[in-house]
């Protein structure tokens, strides 16, 4: 029983311990982040709240990109990055993602 | 129309995740207290198991209660359903349970029904798992495909009307999955005497393993998948996660406990509930407030944060997971000692306390899982 579960709890362990992520320490201007539809890879960022961010998205088709939780709403189109700009305000995290379900990235806000 | 990806059914914002410190800290408690508990708590079986709901004398004049909310419900405007039912019912109905004893039994509008149905005798073989497929299909609706929240309620109406009217109230004890949650997790009232034996008292049926593991696993797997861990590497579309969630979860227990499964699956309910708290805490109360406004017809609400600080969420998520592990140790402890041979009183609990300790360091890992 013990010799199943523990190589279990190890898996669970190392599937939740979390990717790199991205840090924020001692940035001054707006936290810069530039994401792709086409080649998703969502990762965490960490924010401090109160701070400003700048979300550049690229996408060959055209898609919808929005911020839940602020509520920011843009158009991506082929060419035509779609860029957001607000200031993280609300603590939690927020996710960043093309209509209808692909998910950019995630904003920690601490 | 656009179709947004939504956090538990509504809500747009998630919880911080745990600081990992916490998390290890949380889990060392956990097996600390655990192995203690198994060398001083007592020896012999101490809890009998609570009678209780002598039905008839209570059932009476409940439907006047029941009447209110049925009419109440066509006043809904169609933008509040989500909230209702995502916010107030699912996750409220538990909450407010586990303080004031099992509430959807007596709220239930469809149980209306039961006035006018017969009582034919419910198969006992049936059981719990009515309330498991039921439980099983709302956690999908609710996790994989809100939009599909409509047609569930019809379903759910349907069925319900339907096995309430041919088997009275024993369906709704068994089959009503809301009512199945609520009366399980309404065993840990304080109110309505002592905790313990209120779990003891949890009517063993075929099933009752399926519904434990799907409200651990649904709620476990509500954490995986939103993660972009998962969303990056999601080898599976997320109802086939879910299943397999609630299969694992089920699995590795019937695993631990053998053939004492059912008989020891009420221990399993304090977890059970104090993952429910600590991953619903934040959209109760900031989506909580939204549903009221919501039902008033005020659709432009912005609710306050305030009793989501991230330490006030942090330190609840903590709290509530920690304290159903303490009374799921206890109440396993207590059964195990009434179930095992006495050569075997120590040794044979170690599998569950085990599994236990898994299941809440895991749970603690989700609410910090990237």
């Amino acid at each position: 029983m013990i010799r199943l579960l523990v190589p279990l709890v190890l898996l669970v362990v190392a599937g939740c311990s979390a990717p790199p992520v991205a840090d924020d320490a001692g940035g001054s201007g707006p936290l810069e982040l530039r994401l792709s539809v086409d080649e998703a890879s969502p990762q965490r960022f960490e924010v401090v709240k109160g701070r400003g961010v700048k979300i550049s998205v690229t996408s060959k088709k055209a898609v919808d990109v929005h911020v839940h939780g602020f509520d920011k709403l843009a158009r991506a189109e082929d060419g035509k990055p779609a860029v957001v700009e607000f200031t993280a305000d609300r603590t939690g995290t927020f996710d960043v993602e093309a209509h209808p379900d692909t998910l950019l990235a995630q904003l920690v806000v601490r | 129309m656009t179709v947004v990806r939504l956090a538990h059914g509504v809500g747009t914002r998630h919880d911080l995740p745990l600081p990992l410190d916490l998390v290890l800290q949380g889990a060392a408690v956990a097996l600390l207290a655990s192995f203690l508990a198994l060398g001083l708590l007592w020896t012999e079986s101490r809890f009998t198991g609570m009678v209780r709901e002598s039905g008839d004398v209570r059932e009476r004049g409940r439907w006047v209660g029941r009447a209110v909310v049925a009419v109440g419900l066509v006043f809904v405007p169609a933008a509040a359903w989500p909230h209702l039912v995502f916010v107030l019912v699912w996750v409220g109905v538990p909450v407010l349970s586990m303080v004031f004893g099992p509430v959807w039994r007596v709220l239930n509008p469809l149980r209306l029904v039961t006035v006018v149905g017969r009582e034919r005798e419910y198969p006992g073989w049936l059981g719990y798992w009515p309330a498991a497929g039921g439980l099983l299909v709302f956690t999908w609706v609710e996790l994989v495909e809100p939009h599909a929240l409509p047609w569930f309620l019809v379903g759910y109406a349907v069925v319900n009307l339907v096995g309430g009217g041919w088997y009275g109230r024993a369906w709704f004890e068994n089959a009503d999955g809301f009512e199945v949650f609520s009366s399980l997790v309404g065993r840990l009232s304080p109110v309505r005497g002592n905790p313990f034996r209120g779990l003891v008292g949890v009517p063993v049926r075929p099933g009752l393993v399926a519904v434990v593991a799907v409200l651990l696993g649904s709620t476990a797997f509500d954490s995986i998948a939103a993660t972009p861990t998962w969303a990056r590497v999601a080898p599976v579309p997320d109802w086939v996660g879910l299943v397999v969630t609630c299969v694992l979860v089920a699995g590795v227990y019937l695993l631990a406990c053998r053939r004492f499964g059912a008989e020891l699956a009420h221990s399993l309910v304090p977890i059970v509930a104090g993952y429910v708290v600590a991953h619903y805490y934040s959209l109760l109360v900031v989506e909580g407030q939204r549903a009221v406004a919501l039902l008033f017809g005020v659709d432009d609400f912005t609710p306050s944060d305030v009793l989501a600080a991230p330490l006030v969420v942090s330190t609840v998520q903590i709290g509530a997971v920690l304290a159903g592990h303490l009374v799921a140790v206890v109440a396993a402890h207590d059964r195990a000692l009434a179930l095992l041979p006495r050569q075997r009183h120590l040794t044979g609990q170690v599998p569950l306390l085990v599994l236990m300790v898994c299941y809440t360091s895991g749970g603690l890992a989700l609410l910090f899982a990237g």
